[in-house]
């Protein structure tokens, strides 16, 4: 099984072809029948103004931690052969990755449902935080939606 | 703001025997409010005294905490020791 979670200071995106291509194996001797890709990307508008960029940072001790545990559970829950969860840390610009989660299990319904659960578990349980600067001020996103203007810069 | 913090923090321990000397690191929203550094409490500080004396009321009325020691979920009522590195966290915003 490859259950595996990381924190990346630079681009994510560009190293999906090779998780795709890992992953994709468990097939070749297991009972593997989908590979899902959910991957989160930096909103290029938000309530009508314009977003510059995303800020995150993260307590790394534990989060990292975190993330692999929500890999490994998710993965066992659903029977996976592979979950592999990568986020963003520092500047990201709208269009780019924050969030890549790849999920390989027998058929759609198990991978679907476990992408949808871990990128869920990420936003609640994960020590990552989220300063979204705007064109009208720079904002922390807390939990899912709320936005609260930041206190000082 | 953190030496007025710092000189809060010893103003509290005045008339007290000993103190300790503990390391703060606040993430997110929390800190605009709490400036990562070094802080001296009296003896047997918990951690929701470091909270409370930290973390203006409205702000924690607001937003749950959560704290963590030397990495390691600590309940409110954990007496921090010397040394210790208090983490505070907000509401995650991952993803």
């Amino acid at each position: 099984m490859i259950v595996r979670a990381e924190l990346v200071e630079g681009d994510i995106a560009g190293r999906l072809k090779s998780i795709l291509e890992e992953v994709s194996k468990t097939a070749v001797d297991k009972e593997v029948g989908g590979v899902e890709v959910f991957m989160g990307v930096v909103k290029g508008r938000v309530g009508g103004f314009k977003v510059e960029k995303l800020v995150y940072t993260a307590y790394k001790e534990v989060a990292e931690r975190v993330l692999e545990r929500i890999a490994r559970e998710e993965a066992e829950k659903n029977s996976l052969e592979a979950v592999v969860i990568l986020h963003r840390l520092g500047e990201v610009r709208p269009g780019e990755a924050t969030v890549i989660i790849v999920a390989a299990g027998r058929g759609r319904d198990e991978v679907n449902r476990a992408t949808r659960v871990i990128i869920d578990r990420v936003k609640k349980e994960a020590p990552i935080f989220k300063l979204e600067v705007r064109e009208d001020g720079e904002y922390w996103v807390i939990g899912d939606e709320t936005r609260v203007k930041r206190a000082r810069s | 703001m953190k030496d007025m913090v710092g000189n809060l923090g010893l103003n509290l321990v005045a008339g007290a025997r000993f103190v300790v000397e503990v390391y703060i690191k606040a993430y997110g929203v929390l800190g605009d409010y709490v400036r990562e550094g070094r802080y001296t409490f009296k003896e047997g500080v918990t951690v929701r005294e470091v909270v409370e004396t930290l973390v203006p009321l409205e702000v924690r009325r607001r937003f749950s905490i959560v704290v963590f020691v030397n990495d390691e979920p600590a309940p409110e009522s954990r007496v921090v020791y010397n040394g210790d590195r208090v983490v505070l966290l907000p509401p995650s915003s991952g993803g």
